[in-house]
């Protein structure tokens, strides 16, 4: 599996067809984010968190309340956290981050996210879920968890996490020109999970537990 | 700031009631100062009442910076803040406490320091119905700016001849037994005032923001009524609408070209207010306006409609001469519309948000006029391109694809004033 180098992904970064271009915007400082020489693009932190409250629940249970759905939202207190201001993390804390770059993927791309290891070393874990699918636009959700043992004062603007970009092949090795289309995240800017079972899984799901 | 006032004033009432409680104040002194405490604790809640809708979930609080970039480049060096609620129409508040602040004996430090951070007056800018909930229907906020500047922008009306109207009016007025006189005079200048200075607003309104003004102001004249929008305060919302679609037909290129251009649709004046009610006859419009004001005042509005028309174009230019001489760039003009909606338009339908422009190598920030021109050129003529998310019920994905679209511009409004503020720190 081939990675895009830097020189690769300003490329992409400005095809001109709109179903070939990739979208990481805004990119505040282009050259130090995607350096000469390596095959990724820094993005930075963002605007806007979301801590997890103390569950009300005795646990995170998709399939408790019966047939009415889980609201995921409720488990989340949002925070909007200005340039020039910061979010203190503790240990062992957990909250959900998004990158300040918007990003698109054209059909024949994948990428992963990637913390920086500058953080990893004071013990920021970024993401956990670091795959993201050709078709997906959107803000990056970043989970975040400090390992560490010194709370890490965050701000927005700080670069945080990395991309990795990968070709997408179809069957026969040429670029892929298809994208999952209707994706849960397509277009999103919010953080809050939807669903954690796509509807047919979770009706199955919904039929076993009841029978 | 206006919190800085509130905790001044409450301040200053704690210092009362501190008095109060001194053991060597005679009784009847220490009722007095804790009557005056109540006093000023009622105006500090009063004034938290004046905040009300300012909240993030009243008015996005992506916009607010933006919109702080219009008031500064128009020069306007009030303190202002925006809200968003659900009052009937578009508002701008100018607030003056500094004969209150002044005469408040023995006010705290803090009270006093606030009073003097302050420009006054204090300008509130209030948004109905959170804008209709979608962003770009906050391309009105440049009528209201408009407001705030028209004592700046100086028409002429000496050229345009008045004798029609006065004809007008006289002939009007016989025919129901009255004549006409110097006080009917000064109510035309007071209505022709008043009228002026709404077209001086759509002027900056229109100015700022092109044919997303037009959108968002016939979307809010249709929505706040069935009426024709004309009385003493203003004048009729069909005639403001056209003026607005002339001056975005003139020149070349003009807006109403590039529109049609980049989106396929042509740019009419109703083409998002097609229910808005067109002015009847002067003669059925004069029976109707009697229903609403005395005989006089709807002769002198039937009157002047013509005379508001012919002095509009002055209006337009001088107000653009003001745009100008305070920040040219700020006059959203046809090139840019193109720059924009050919940038833009396609992406957006691939829920790629307008947050900055790519050209020859240079990226540079999209602005807030460009972006609300982009949302509405998504809303009118490209709903049926953007997909809509799986999950959604039938009939559900004009309303899902509509919410979408409101992120997605919000998204574009923050990331390009991050990507402005960034550019700023040197």
């Amino acid at each position: 599996m081939t990675a895009l180098s830097s020189e690769a992904i300003r490329e992409r970064l400005n095809a001109d067809n709109i179903s070939k271009r990739l979208i990481v915007s805004p990119l505040l400082d282009e050259a130090s984010q995607a350096k000469p020489g390596q095959a990724a693009i820094d993005v930075r932190l963002g605007f806007d968190f979301c801590l997890v409250s103390p569950s009300r629940h005795g646990s995170i249970d998709e399939f408790g309340n019966g047939d009415t759905p889980l609201s995921l939202s409720t488990l989340y207190r949002r925070e909007f956290v200005p340039f020039g201001k910061n979010i203190v993390i503790h240990p062992h804390q957990f909250l959900l981050a998004q990158t300040l770059e918007y990003l698109r993927l054209p059909p024949d791309l994948m990428a992963y996210v990637v913390g920086r290891s500058t953080w990893g070393r004071l013990g920021l874990i970024v993401a956990t879920a670091v795959g993201i699918h050709p078709g997906f636009a959107g803000s990056l959700t970043l989970e975040l968890r400090n390992l560490g043992e010194t709370p890490l004062t965050l701000y927005p603007g700080q670069t945080v996490a990395q991309l990795f970009f990968h070709r997408v092949e179809n069957s026969k090795g040429e670029p892929s020109t298809e994208a999952a289309a209707h994706a849960q995240y397509t277009g999103t800017v919010d953080m809050i999970p939807r669903r954690l079972s796509d509807p047919l899984t979770a009706m199955k799901l919904r039929k076993l537990i009841s029978d | 700031m206006w919190l800085d006032l509130v905790s001044g004033l409450v301040d200053t009432g704690r210092g009362y009631l501190a008095k109060a409680a001194d053991p060597a104040i005679a009784d009847a002194d220490a009722s007095l100062l804790i009557t005056d405490s109540e006093m000023i604790a009622n105006y500090a809640y009063s004034f938290l009442q004046w905040l009300h809708g300012t909240d993030a979930g009243q008015i996005p609080h992506q916009i607010v910076g933006p919109f702080q970039r219009w008031v500064d480049g128009l020069g306007i060096t009030n303190t202002i803040f925006f809200r968003a609620d659900h009052v009937a129409n578009y508002e701008l508040a100018r607030i003056d406490l500094r004969a209150l602040v002044n005469n408040v004996n023995d006010a705290s430090q803090t009270l006093i320091d606030a009073a003097a951070a302050v420009t006054w007056p204090f300008l509130r800018v209030t948004v109905p119905s959170q804008a209709m909930g979608m962003l770009p229907h906050f391309a009105i906020v440049g009528h209201e700016l408009g407001h705030a500047i028209q004592n700046e922008i100086k028409v002429d009306l000496s050229s345009i001849n008045s004798s029609a109207v006065i004809a007008e009016l006289t002939a009007r007025l016989a025919k129901e037994n009255i004549a006409i006189s110097a006080v009917h005079g000064m109510e035309t200048q007071k209505i022709l005032a008043s009228w002026v200075d709404e077209l001086k607003a759509d002027a900056i309104g229109c100015l700022l923001a092109g044919p997303a003004f037009l959108f968002a102001l016939g979307a809010f004249f249709e929505m706040s009524g069935g009426g024709y929008g004309i009385g003493p305060s203003h004048p009729p919302s069909e005639m403001r609408r056209r003026l607005v679609f002339d001056r975005l037909a003139q020149g070349t290129p003009n807006h109403v070209e590039v529109f049609n251009e980049q989106t396929g649709r042509d740019l009419t004046a109703d083409l998002n207010s097609p229910h808005l009610k067109p002015l009847p006859l002067p003669d059925d419009l004069y029976v109707e306006l009697k229903q609403q004001y005395n005989v006089e005042i709807a002769a002198i509005c039937v009157a002047l409609i013509p005379y508001a028309e012919a002095v509009a174009p002055l209006i337009f230019a001088e107000a653009e001469k003001v745009v100008r001489a305070a920040k040219p760039d700020m006059v959203y003009g046809a090139v840019r519309l193109r720059e924009d909606l050919k940038e833009h338009l396609e992406p957006l339908c691939h829920f790629v948000p307008p947050i900055e422009i790519r050209k020859d190598g240079i990226v540079r920030p999209a602005s807030l006029a460009g972006i609300l021109n982009v949302g509405w050129a998504g809303l009118l003529t490209q709903l049926d391109s953007i997909p809509a998310p799986a999950g959604v019920p039938i009939g559900s994905e004009l309303p899902v694809k509509m919410e979408k679209l409101h992120e997605l511009l919000l998204k574009a409004v923050e990331l390009s004033e991050a990507r402005t503020v960034w550019e700023e720190q040197v």
